[in-house]
């Protein structure tokens, strides 16, 4: 209902929304919402497999050395051992439940993994001219009818797909269709260009449900992180000694 | 390999959620065999309930009155708690038998699999037996 249809409900005391109003409004998912199947950029593929990417022969050469050295228990390219922010891509494959918040010209996304938010303009300003690149980029949206289409820029770049430390390049563009699905299902479509790393953009479609028996949680990675990674770039364990 | 089974009810998780690959999230678990499991019996010197994991110090008994205290790390709070662990689940002074999957390195450390109390009662990483997501309501 718009503004106008509020002030005369009340003004009336009757519900008077035309039905321009109700076409116009778009649906609203502010809630909490968790993620459905695998860490994996693809959440319908197995947590512990490689996923593997169209990368060109520079990315391909350094995936290639990330999955040899994992498999003799070396992580290397794992950012977020150090406490880095997962960056746009990742993050979207929501380790911890989510919530959604619209607002006037606003759907804001908070993450839970390490308290993440993405805020994402629809009151139809355009992006930046030349944007600093930050983790989350600068997210426009826009409604079409149900359908909320989102275009990503101004990334931070050398960032990671996936929990495997699979990279992603310098430049990388991210664009979105969110759509519900049924009453509690929420589905994004991500699709994510790294022209100087992938040959080919890669997409996937997760799949999130509502939650209304949890509450979002605070993350502070920094708290007790015994987790950093060493001077070769490899995470540890930090042991206490008797 | 799977833990030892003790027939008894476990402490958390019928009605919890599983996140799947829950570990993972905060750093890579390559540095942890999975493919191994042992099983440290000792008493609890402290439990650290922080982001990103939470560890239990555990002290063991060493060879010829030597005391080796363990880094045995878990999960976060934000994915224990959903399983219904407390802050107060494991407390300094428990004696705790603790499966664990150890350090590639052989080094004292390793990630938390279940532990057993010495009551009996067992506090488990997952909810093995929930439904694959949670019931959303």
């Amino acid at each position: 209902m718009s503004v106008a249809g509020c002030a005369l409900a009340i003004g009336f005391g009757t519900i008077v929304a035309s039905d321009a109003d109700a076409a116009a409004a778009p649906p609203n998912w502010t809630g909490i919402w968790t993620r459905v199947g695998s860490l994996n950029f693809d959440p319908t593929t197995p947590g512990n497999k490689n996923e593997d990417f169209p990368y060109n022969a520079k990315y391909r050469e350094f995936y290639d050395r990330i999955i040899a050295a994992e498999a003799k228990g070396l992580a290397i390219n794992d950012k977020s051992a150090d406490c880095q922010p997962p960056g746009i891509v990742r993050m979207m494959a929501m380790v911890y439940p989510m919530e959604i918040l619209q607002t006037p010209g606003q759907f804001t996304i908070i993450a839970e993994w390490e308290g993440q938010i993405r805020r994402i303009f629809t009151d139809g300003r355009p992006h930046p001219e030349d944007p600093d690149p930050t983790y989350n980029g600068h997210s426009i949206g826009r409604w079409e009818g149900e359908t909320l289409l989102v275009d990503t820029v101004g990334i931070l770049g050398n960032g990671i797909i996936n929990d495997h430390g699979a990279p992603l390049g310098e430049q990388v563009h991210v664009t979105e269709k969110w759509w519900k699905e049924g009453p509690d299902t929420l589905k994004n479509e991500i699709a994510v260009e790294s022209p100087d790393a992938l040959l080919r953009p890669i997409k996937a479609v997760k799949t999130f449900k509502r939650r209304t028996d949890i509450q979002i949680m605070e993350y502070i990675c920094t708290q007790n992180n015994r987790n950093q990674t060493n001077a070769d770039g490899v995470t540890g364990i930090e042991l206490k000694k008797r | 390999m799977r833990p030892v089974k003790f027939g008894i009810p476990v402490l958390v998780g019928i009605a919890a959620t599983v996140f799947s690959d829950i570990g993972a999230a905060h750093h890579s678990f390559a540095m942890f065999d999975d493919t191994k499991e042992i099983v440290l019996t000792g008493v609890v010197k402290e439990f650290q309930w922080t982001n990103p994991h939470t560890f239990v110090q555990l002290e063991v008994p060493g060879p010829n009155g030597t005391v080796i205290e363990w880094s045995i790390e878990g999960s976060s709070p934000n994915g224990l708690a959903r399983l219904g662990w407390k802050r107060t689940s494991i407390k300094a002074g428990d004696q705790l038998a603790i499966t664990i999957n150890p350090l590639r390195t052989g080094e004292h450390g390793g990630n938390f699999v279940q532990a057993r109390f010495a009551d009996g009662r067992i506090l488990t990483r997952r909810a093995s037996e929930a439904p694959a997501e949670g019931t959303p309501k």
